[in-house]
C-alpha cells in the first residue's frame, strides 16, 4: 500500500512549487475570456433589446431604446419622455450611482451570508448524515415557495430593515449553493478519502483535506448562480421595503411613469450582474489552479 | 343616538329627493330627446365629427348628440381604468353599470378595470390606449403630460377635496400637525403618492430627511401593528380599518394643510376628446346619474361593492357604508350644488395647478383641464344638477 502511495504524494510536491506559474497562466487566460464574455454579452443584450422592441412593436411610451437610456444619462436636452424636465443628466447619474451602491451592499450581504450559511450546512450534511434528512425539507420549502410571495412576509416579520433585505438575498442564494456544495463534497474521490483514513485521519481531516478541495468546482458553480440571484433578491426586497437601491428606484420610477429610468436601471442591474459573474470566473480559475482537485496538473 | 337618527333621516330625505329628481329627469330626457335629435343636423362640429366615426351613423337619430337618445350599443365597448380595488370609491360606476345608465347612454358594455395591488399606472394605461378613461389624480396626469409628452386631459373630477391624509393611531404615536411628522416612521406607497407627499412636505416647510420614509404595503397592517407611525391614506378608507382594529385613528388631512389637490379625476386622451366627444359626454351623463345614486345611498353603495363588484376583496358592509358616507363630503360641495357633481370650478383648477407646482411640475390649467364636455352635459341636461 505505502509503495503505491509514495509516488502520488511525490507528484503533488512538484505541482505545488509550480503552482504560482500555472495560477498566473490560468488567471490571464480567464481574464481575457471574461473580458470577451462581457463585451459579447453586452452586444447581444443590446441587440436583443433593440430587436425585441421592434419585433413586438412596443409603444415608445413604455418601450425605451438603448439610445434613450444613453440620453437619459448623458444628453442635456433629450427629447420628451426620456427624462423628467426637473432632472439634469448629472442628477440622473448620481441617483443611479447612489442606488447601485445600496443595491450592491444589500446584494453583497445576502450573497456572503447565503454562501456562508450554505457552506456550513453542507459541511454538517456530510459530517452528520441525519442532519441532511432534518434540514433538507426546510431548504426545499424555502426554494419552492416563490420568493415574490415570501418576501413580503419576511418584511412583515422583520420590518423594513437591512436584516430583512439580507434574509431575502440569503434565501435566494441558499438552496442552489447548498445543493451544489453537497454534491461537490460527496464527489471526493474515495481513494483519497481512504488515504486519510488509513493514515488515521478522522471526519474533519477528510473534510478539510479532501472533500473541500474536491468541492471547489461545485462551490464556484454555486457562486456563479448566486451572483445574479443575490442581485435579484436584493432588488426585490428593496422594491417592497423602501425607496432606496435599484429596487426602490425602479418601483418609484414605474409609479411615476418614468419609463426610461426603469429601463436604464434595469440595464445597469443586468450589466453589473454580468460583470460580477465575469469577476467570479476569474477568481474561480485562480483558486482552482491553486487548490482545486486538478491543481498543478497543467 | 340622536346624531345617527339625524343622519339616517337626512339620507332618507336625500334618497326621496333623488327619486323625485330621477323621475323628473327621465321625463325631461323623454321630452328633450326627439327635440334635440331634430336639431342635431345643425349641431356643432363636435357632433358632426363623431357621426362620421360612429359605426351606426346610418340612422340619423342614432348619431345625434349625446343629449339625445342614441341607438343601443352605438358607442360599443369601452374600458375604464379604476385607481384602486373595486370598493365604494367607485360606487358611482357600480350604479351606472348595474342600473343600466351606461347602456342607456349608448354603450354596449363598460369594463371597469380594477387596480389590484396599486401596480397599474392609470395615466399610462390611458395614454397607451389600453383603457379609454382613467380615474387618476391631477398631479399624476400632469406629470405624464410634462415628462412623457402624453396628450392627456382631465375632463371631470369625482372628488372636490384632496382625499389624502397621514393616518396615525392615538394609542401609539399620534400625528396631529405637520410638525408632528418629525422623527416619525411614515409609510408611503411607491409611485404618484410619493410625489403628492413631497408636495405636502414642501407646502408645510418640511423635508423628507426630517422623518424616516418607508414603502407602504397594500394595507395599514404594519401601522396597526405599531411598526409604522404614519401611513399615507385616503380619509375615506383606511381610518375605518384602524377603527375596525379597535384603535383610534388620527388623521392629518392634506386638503386642510396646504395641498388642495383633488383626486379620482377622469383622464382621457386629447384624441378621444377630438374624435369621440359625444361618446365621452354620454359617458359623463351615465357617470353623473350613477354618482347621484351613490351619494343618495351609502348603504346601497356598500352593498354593491361588497356583494357584487368587489366580492373577491372580502369587504365588510358596515365599514364600506362608513366609507361611502365619509366619501360624500369629498364629492359634494357648495360648488357642486350649483354646478353639478364631477365639475371643477376655475378657482379649484387654479388651486390644483398651484399645488402641483409645489411638487415641481409646471403646467397651466388649460394644458391640464378641459371642462367643456361636462359643462355642455349640464347645459343640455340641467335636470342632472342636484
Amino acid at each position: 500500500m505505502t509503495a503505491v502511495l509514495t509516488p502520488t504524494v511525490a507528484s503533488i510536491d512538484p505541482g505545488l512549487s509550480e503552482a504560482a506559474g500555472s495560477v498566473g497562466k490560468a488567471v490571464t487566460k480567464r481574464l481575457v475570456q471574461a473580458g470577451l464574455m462581457v463585451v459579447v454579452s453586452l452586444i447581444v443584450l443590446i441587440f436583443l433589446w433593440w430587436a425585441g422592441l421592434k419585433l413586438f412593436g412596443i409603444d415608445p411610451l413604455v418601450g425605451k431604446t438603448p439610445a434613450d437610456v444613453w440620453n437619459y444619462f448623458f444628453n442635456a436636452h433629450p427629447k420628451l419622455g426620456v427624462r423628467p424636465q426637473s432632472m439634469s443628466p448629472a442628477q440622473a447619474r448620481s441617483e443611479a450611482l447612489h442606488g447601485l451602491q445600496t443595491t450592491l451592499a444589500d446584494a453583497g450581504l445576502g450573497f456572503f451570508v447565503g454562501l456562508f450559511v450554505s457552506a456550513v450546512i453542507a459541511s454538517l450534511f456530510v459530517l452528520f448524515q441525519p442532519f441532511e434528512f432534518a434540514f433538507m425539507p426546510v431548504a426545499l420549502l424555502l426554494r419552492s415557495v416563490p420568493l415574490v410571495a415570501m418576501a413580503p412576509l419576511i418584511l412583515l416579520i422583520f420590518g423594513h430593515t437591512k436584516t430583512a433585505n439580507t434574509l431575502v438575498g440569503t434565501i435566494v442564494v441558499l438552496f442552489p449553493a447548498l445543493i451544489n456544495m453537497v454534491l461537490g463534497l460527496r464527489s471526493a474521490p474515495p481513494e483519497a478519502i481512504d488515504v486519510i483514513r488509513v493514515n488515521g485521519g478522522g471526519k474533519w481531516m477528510t473534510l478539510l483535506r479532501v472533500q473541500i478541495p474536491s468541492a471547489l468546482p461545485n462551490f464556484f458553480a454555486a457562486v456563479r448562480i448566486s451572483v445574479p440571484g443575490a442581485m435579484v433578491g436584493a432588488m426585490l426586497a428593496e422594491s417592497i421595503s423602501g425607496f432606496d437601491g435599484f429596487g426602490g428606484l425602479i418601483s418609484t420610477a414605474h409609479g411615476l411613469g418614468h419609463s426610461t429610468e426603469v429601463w436604464a436601471l434595469a440595464f445597469i442591474g443586468v450589466v453589473v450582474s454580468i460583470v460580477l459573474y465575469a469577476v467570479v470566473t476569474v477568481i474561480e480559475s485562480a483558486v482552482l489552479a491553486a487548490w482545486g482537485p486538478n491543481a498543478g496538473r497543467r | 343616538m340622536t346624531e345617527e337618527e339625524k343622519i339616517a333621516v337626512a339620507h332618507r330625505e336625500i334618497s326621496r329627493r333623488s327619486l323625485l329628481r330621477g323621475g323628473l329627469g327621465l321625463g325631461a330626457i323623454a321630452i328633450a330627446g326627439p327635440l334635440l335629435a331634430a336639431c342635431s343636423s345643425s349641431g356643432g362640429s363636435g357632433s358632426s365629427k363623431s357621426s362620421s366615426t360612429t359605426p351606426t351613423s346610418s340612422s340619423p337619430a342614432g348619431s345625434s348628440s349625446a343629449a339625445g337618445t342614441v341607438a343601443p350599443g352605438t358607442y360599443g365597448d369601452i374600458a375604464v381604468q379604476l385607481s384602486w380595488i373595486k370598493n365604494i370609491e367607485f360606487a358611482g360606476e357600480f350604479f351606472a353599470d348595474s342600473k343600466g345608465y351606461y347602456t342607456a347612454a349608448g354603450f354596449k358594455s363598460v369594463n371597469l378595470v380594477a387596480n389590484v395591488g396599486g401596480a397599474t399606472d392609470i395615466d399610462q394605461s390611458v395614454a397607451l390606449g389600453k383603457t379609454l378613461v382613467g380615474l387618476s389624480a391631477p398631479d399624476s396626469t400632469a406629470r405624464h403630460i410634462t415628462d412623457n409628452g402624453s396628450k392627456l386631459k382631465i375632463i371631470a373630477s369625482t372628488y372636490q377635496k384632496n382625499p389624502f391624509c397621514i393616518l396615525s393611531i392615538a394609542e401609539h404615536k399620534p400625528i396631529r400637525t405637520p410638525a408632528d411628522l418629525k422623527g416619525k416612521r411614515i409609510a408611503i406607497q411607491p409611485g404618484p403618492n410619493q410625489g403628492i407627499f413631497a408636495g405636502f412636505l414642501k407646502a408645510n416647510g418640511l423635508k423628507a430627511s426630517d422623518m424616516t420614509i418607508v414603502s407602504a404595503g397594500f394595507t395599514p397592517d404594519e401601522l396597526i401593528a405599531g411598526k409604522q407611525d404614519g401611513y399615507m391614506a385616503y380619509l375615506t378608507n383606511e381610518p375605518f380599518l384602524v377603527s375596525a382594529a379597535k384603535l383610534t385613528p388620527v388623521t392629518l388631512g392634506f386638503a386642510d394643510n396646504g395641498l388642495p389637490l383633488t383626486a379620482e379625476t377622469y383622464c382621457v386622451l386629447q384624441d378621444t376628446i377630438d374624435k369621440k366627444r359625444d361618446l365621452l359626454k354620454a359617458f359623463l351623463v351615465a357617470e353623473i346619474k350613477g354618482w347621484t345614486d351613490a351619494i343618495a345611498s351609502p348603504s346601497e353603495s356598500a352593498t354593491l361593492a361588497v356583494t357584487n363588484y368587489g366580492k373577491d376583496q372580502k369587504l365588510s358592509i358596515p365599514e364600506q357604508t362608513q366609507e361611502a358616507t365619509a366619501q360624500n363630503d369629498l364629492i359634494v360641495s357648495a360648488d357642486t350644488k350649483t354646478n353639478g357633481i364631477l365639475t371643477l370650478t376655475d378657482a379649484l383648477q387654479a388651486n390644483i395647478v398651484k399645488a402641483i407646482a409645489a411638487e415641481g411640475i409646471t403646467i397651466t390649467g388649460d394644458e391640464l383641464f378641459d371642462m367643456s364636455l361636462i359643462n355642455e352635459v349640464y347645459k343640455e341636461h340641467p335636470e342632472l344638477i342636484g
